[in-house]
Order: structure tokens, then sequence, then C-alpha cells
């Protein structure tokens, strides 16, 4: 994958390589996606042409500054926008289609930023009902789906209790749960962890990796903390609009002056990595993880 | 401009039996201090702030400020807010004027200051914060970026000069860039004027880089306050509180479990880096000399 995008920005970004010789319609397609909140702007649109595979079963860590397009990027994946110009498709569905949107918005569940603004039931396990009971789902199924949710993320004993004496990173758990009864096939966290204390920012990345690497949900994680995009398989870039850079976290955050240029810094880890690489010590400069530093300053 | 919080006890009105969210706190920040207050949600974070400046009044014990006690029902609040300026959680909820200017210009005025003396505090306030206001003060604030809101929100708390600056999660939600920008306009209005800063963050490196004194709460109670170093040298009791360590702070120990004596309690980057050249430098001059 080339991680240093093209110059002009507007690169197609194809998902990771595939064994099968078969080409698979990623589950996510953006073809070409320009939007413009002000019609009378098309100067200035939110989106610029953007075009962006996501494979099933992937965890995407998208990271821009304040303004970038991110967010808006992330409501086109449901639907919430629409593009002004270009295509989006999910599974194979045009997103503009008014006949597919509700499936469209099935699949792809939506977590934002603040916990307390997405919770709409007084009981946690009603909340958690409210969107199997929207689409139909017949009460039996509801009751083991509801189970099923709260159980994978790991609010099981709180099923009876009111939400807002959760803590925020439970909540945003329950959001996510009420998503999981949906059966959907991909999770999008705009800025989801963005207003949690560190262990609520854990809570809620820990049980996101779990449902990627054991349910095979696919997951688009938008985020401000370049740690936490370095967990990421694979992290996208924006600014002004446009994907600048993408490619696994360590090709990404190698580029620590393009990042900063554009208002964005890497992991202190990855900070102190290139400073002692530049010193000449025997440590690469693309490392992520506190235990990669250990094992390159003392080999056992 | 010293504060004292003494015994101080608040429990929020409706239930009965509901926990108290600060169970008996003794605090003293010293002038000129910039202190940092982390602890997990809940922990009473920011109910403490709010007394800093009389919104809340404990339900026992004192909060003294400048000699003031805020406690007493007779004591002028007005006066203190003047003091002590509180900055909120997201800031920018609260601007509603049609202009920055008029935004910035609300607290002077209402504090009855003559028309001369408040434009140029709000002059002053918006360059305090990088923003020049001839060219943003006519802006509408709802048309400018978050960063910039942000920082207009805080102009209009610093166009009141208070010699305490209490700022309750300023840079949450903000990039990188824009973090780095308003805390820099906080550190360097208190190394050119020397007031004192009150942070309260859930972000371990910003702390670890700003704050010279670390207080953490938890269930309402102070648990461990002390030099920023001492406190990230108690890891153990921040991660069973759910609050953690910088991850440079983690490098240094597992470091040291390999036997690279890098010192406890760093907690930069800049400082791990030129602790671990220095020992690289004298290990390999140890080489030479043996070979």
């Amino acid at each position: 994958m080339d991680a240093s995008g093209s110059p002009s920005g507007g690169g197609r970004v194809p998902p990771p390589e595939r064994p099968s010789e078969v080409r698979v319609e990623p589950l996510i397609c953006l073809e070409q996606v320009t939007h413009c909140y002000d019609a009378d702007r098309r100067d200035q649109p939110a989106l610029d042409a953007v075009d962006l595979e996501v494979a099933d079963g992937e965890f995407v860590a998208i990271v821009g500054a304040n303004g970038s397009g991110k967010s808006t990027l992330a409501k086109h994946l449901n639907a919430l926008l629409l593009p002004t110009e270009g295509e989006v498709r999910v599974a194979g569905l045009d997103t503009r289609d008014p006949a597919t949107v509700w499936e469209v918005r099935r699949m792809v569940g939506m977590v934002f930023q603040n916990p307390d603004n997405q919770i709409v039931a007084t009981v946690v396990e009603e909340d958690v009902a409210f969107g199997p009971e929207n689409l139909g789902v017949e009460s039996a199924a509801i009751r083991t789906r509801v189970k099923e949710a709260l159980a994978m993320v790991g609010m099981t004993e709180f099923h009876s209790r009111a939400p807002h004496l959760l803590s925020g990173g439970q909540k945003q758990r329950v959001a996510i749960a009420g998503i999981l009864a949906m059966r959907p096939r991909c999770l999008v966290l705009d800025e989801a962890t963005s207003m949690l204390d560190p262990s609520g920012r854990d809570e809620v990345l820990n049980t996101v990796r779990r449902l990627n690497r054991d349910e095979g949900l696919t997951v688009v994680h938008i985020t401000h903390f370049m740690e936490e995009a370095a967990t990421a398989d694979r992290v996208v870039v924006m600014d002004r609009g446009r994907i600048i850079a993408h490619g696994t976290p360590r090709t990404v955050f190698a580029q620590a002056r393009r990042l900063e240029r554009i208002g964005l810094d890497v992991p202190p880890i990855t900070a102190l990595a290139g400073i002692l690489a530049a010193a000449g010590l025997p440590v690469r400069p693309d490392l992520l993880a506190v235990e990669e530093v250990v094992d390159a300053l003392c080999p056992s | 401009m010293s504060i004292l919080i003494e015994k101080v006890e608040y429990t929020y009105s409706g239930g009965a039996g509901s926990t108290p969210a600060l169970a008996g706190i003794d605090l003293v920040i010293e002038d000129g201090e910039f202190v940092a207050v982390i602890g997990p949600t809940g922990s009473g974070k920011s109910t403490l702030v709010q007394h800093l400046n009389g919104l809340l009044r404990p339900d026992r014990g004192r909060v003294v400020v400048d000699g003031v006690d805020l406690a007493d029902r007779h004591t002028n609040l007005k006066a203190v807010r003047q003091k002590v300026g509180l900055v909120f959680q997201y800031p920018e909820h609260q601007l509603f004027e049609e202009t920055v200017l008029e935004d910035v210009a609300f607290g002077p005025r209402n504090l009855g200051m003559p028309p001369d003396v408040v434009s140029e505090r709000v002059a002053r306030a918006l360059l305090t914060v990088g923003l020049d206001p001839a060219e943003i003060g006519p802006r509408s604030p709802f048309a400018l970026s978050g960063g910039q809101m942000r920082r207009v929100a805080l102009a209009g708390v610093l166009a009141m000069e208070p010699r305490i600056l209490v700022l309750d999660e300023p840079a949450a939600g903000l990039d990188p860039r824009g973090r780095r920008d308003i805390l820099g306009h906080i550190q360097r209005l208190r190394a050119e004027r020397g007031i004192t800063v009150i942070l309260v963050s859930h972000n371990m490196e910003e702390v670890a880089r700003l704050a010279s004194r670390l207080v953490v709460l938890n269930a309402g109670r102070v648990v461990l306050e002390g030099p920023t170093r001492e406190v990230f040298g108690q890891s153990d009791l921040l991660c069973r509180i759910g609050l953690g360590v910088p991850s440079i702070t983690r490098l240094a120990a597992e470091l040291r479990r390999r036997n690279l004596n890098v010192p406890a309690d760093v907690v930069t980057v800049e400082e791990a880096a030129s602790e671990i050249l220095k020992l690289w430098s004298s290990r390999s001059g140890q080489a030479r000399a043996h070979a």
C-alpha cells in the first residue's frame, strides 16, 4: 500500500490485498464523493472527490484536524448525508436509493461523541431494544438479540439499570449494544471516545476491538487520539476534505513532519522513537508500542 | 492570591441517600501555581472547580479565595468571579452574541466598565488567545472553526482579567494542533502575568507536560496529591482508579525492569529522550573502555 498518498490527495484508497483471485466488492465504497453543505459555496466542499474502500472485517481509523471532513465522511457511510456528487455504496446498495436507505442504516451503525445524547429509554435493555423494535423484529427475537448484544459489550449485569446512572464508557457500550441488536455489518465511531476518561476510552476500544476480531465486525473509528489510531489495521488521514495519506499505522505515523503540518501529531512513543533513531540508537523511527521500544533498547 | 479548601462536602440534591459528590476535600492552592486536577468520570472534579468561584456553595466546610470565605452568604460573589475565571467544558456552547467582539465584551460590560476600557480588554483578550481583533472581531462566533470558537470563549473569560483561571477540560474534542494552541496560550498567560491556573484534564500526557502539581480525586476525595513526577510514580494506584500514567512513564518503568536505569519519574517525550541518550552514551563509553 502506498502510504505516501498521492500529492494531489485524490488517490484511490484500496482495501488490503485479499488472497482470493476473485474481486470481492468492498463492504463500503466511496467513489469521487464531494459534499457541499452550502450549495452556494461549491468552491469550499467539506468533502472533495474522496475515494475510499473499506473491506469487510477491516478496522480503519480516520484522523484529521477539526474541520478536515472526518465527520462529514462518517455521516455518508449510513446515508445521514448524501453526496452532492459521486456515489457511496454499502454492500452494493447506493445510499441515495430511498428504497434501501433503512437497510443501509441497519448495516452501518453510528456511535457519536456525547454519550448523553444517544440514550432514548429509561432502562438499559429497553434502550438496546429500541433499534430492533423499529425494524419490526418480533418480540421473542428482540429479547434474544438484546441479551446477546449486552453480553457482547460486557454490560449484561446492567440490563435493568437506568442509563443516566452509568459512566460515560458504560453509556457508550450501551449505545454500541443498541447497534449490535440490529445485526449490523459495520460500526462507525464518530469521536465516540473523545468525552471519556482514560478507563472509559479503554473500555470502549477494547469492546470494539474484540467485536472486530471475534465477530468480524467492520469498524471505522474517527479519533483525535493518535495512540488509538495506532492500533487500527489501517489509518486514513484527512486534510481539507481530502484523503492525503493512508496505510498501516506504522507507515502513516512515520511521517511525523507531514502530520504536524496539517495539525496532527504522532503517538508519544513514536515521537520518542523518532528522536532516538535520529540520534543513531538502534531504534526504528516507526515504532508504535511501549514494548517495541523496550525490545529495541534492551534486546533479550 | 491563594485558595484554601477546607473539609468541603457537597451532595447534589435530589434523591435521599444520594452519594456525596465531594466527601471532605482539603486542599491549598498557592498563588501562581499550575495545578492539574485529575480523576475518573464522576470523581468530583467538575463539582470541585465550581466551588472555586461560588457557583456551588459547600454543604459543609469552607472555600476561601484571597481571604474571602465563599461559603459565607454575605460574600459578594460578583467580586469573587472577577478574580476567579471559570472556563467550562465545551465553553463554545455558551457563545451567543452576534459578533465575536460583543461576545468577549459581555463580561467586562456586565461589570459596569466604561466602553473604552471594555474595548481595550476585549482586544487584549483576543490577542492573548492568538486571534486578531480586527479580523475575527466583527465575525459571527458561529462561523468560526471549533478551535477558534473555543478560543473566543476563553477570551470571554480572560477579558475579566482574572487572577485565578480555572479550566475544565479546555482542550477536549480539539485536534492535536488545537490542543497545543489553547494550552500554549494558557501556559504563556501564566508565565507573563503570574496568574494561578487550575486545570481539569483527562489527558495524562498533557497534564504531565504542563502542571507542576497534581491533585487526584476519586469518589469525592483527594486520594493522591503532590509534584507531578511523584504522582505519576504511583502508577498502580492511578491504574486502579482508572487513570493510568503517560505512556512515556510506562516505558521508563519497563526499561528499568530490563536494567536500563531511566529515572522512574520521566513524564515527557523530551525528558525520556535525553535520559535514554545519556545512558546510551555512558554505556557505549564503558563498552569502549572494556575493549
